[in-house]
């Protein structure tokens, strides 16, 4: 693999979340106990806010229920082979969804990675975007 | 016949620790999750399998420098996967461990050859990660040779 015919480019806030918006895949990273922990998930973008269906357990849940709690949300899409493409990451303040007409919307909308009966719905505002982009020089 | 994007028609399993290992080295590209200033971060790095160690290598990164060269060492998570985004069949692999900067210069001189960054630049970090835990799903399409087996999933 050569890496040498490339430009890194960093995207800009709206650049990032339409490239996330184009994708449904991605992975949320949070904190249980202190440790940080990682789930691919399904993800929609509703105007600036990412929303996800999860089966995460106890400790995201709760945290987002009672006053929110910091996450990092990650997605790419990137050639396994060369490497081009791009990256984003948003961090951002998760909260459950509670009103049971948004909770019906989005779970029509979106489907979990891995089908599992817990099912919670979770919107991560997009406090901090960053994205970076890979072409290759022609 | 169902979709394949349908539930029923997919099958979700645990990667035993063996069949995870041969996965990660068959991907370089992979993502480094610590927590930095009590709010969890993500770094997408490289990754090469040696020994039964993984080691990464990154561009320099101040908050992720931090988490490696803390003392005492630190518990990450790595986490990769290979998931087709239009079927979503694929596999997700995360291991967890401790991570410890490799500032030796024979060893950086063997390893750093090993490591191509995915975004083309220099690899300024690099460290092994011990796996203590590996754990690993793999979503796959049931095919009628599986609908057909005898012995139950």
């Amino acid at each position: 693999m050569t890496t040498a015919a490339r430009q890194i480019r960093d995207l800009s806030r709206e650049e990032a979340l339409d490239r996330l918006g184009s994708i449904s895949l991605g992975r949320i990273v949070f904190t249980r106990n202190a440790l940080p922990e990682i789930r691919p998930v399904n993800h929609l973008l509703d105007g600036h806010t990412v929303i996800i269906r999860s089966h995460l357990g106890a400790a995201i849940v709760s945290a987002a229920a009672e006053r929110g709690v910091v996450v990092a949300y990650e997605a790419d899409n990137l050639d396994p082979v060369t490497h081009l493409g791009w990256s984003v990451i948003v961090t951002g303040t998760a909260y459950l969804i509670r009103e049971p007409a948004a909770i019906a919307h989005y779970q029509q909308r979106l489907r979990p990675w891995i089908a599992r009966d817990m099912d919670y719905v979770i919107a991560i505002g997009a406090d901090l975007v960053t994205g970076i982009e890979l072409t290759a020089i022609r | 016949m169902t979709s394949r994007t349908d539930p029923a028609s997919r099958l979700t399993r645990h990667l035993p620790r063996e069949e995870a290992l041969r996965l990660l080295e068959v991907v370089r590209l992979g993502r480094i999750v610590f927590v930095s200033r009590a709010v969890p971060a993500i770094r997408l790095v490289t990754h090469t399998l040696t020994d039964g160690r993984l080691v990464i290598g990154a561009a320099y990164d101040a908050e992720l420098a931090s988490v490696l060269v803390r003392p005492g060492l630190s518990h990450v998570v790595y986490q990769t996967d290979r998931i087709d985004p239009a079927t979503q069949l694929g596999w997700s692999i995360t291991l967890t461990g401790r991570v410890a900067l490799i500032q030796s210069s024979g060893e950086l001189d063997q390893l750093t050859p090993r490591l191509h960054q995915w975004n083309g630049q220099p690899c300024d970090l690099v460290a092994w990660i011990h796996p203590e835990l590996l754990t690993g799903t793999a979503v796959e399409a049931i095919t009628n040779d599986d609908a057909a087996a005898d012995s139950p999933r």
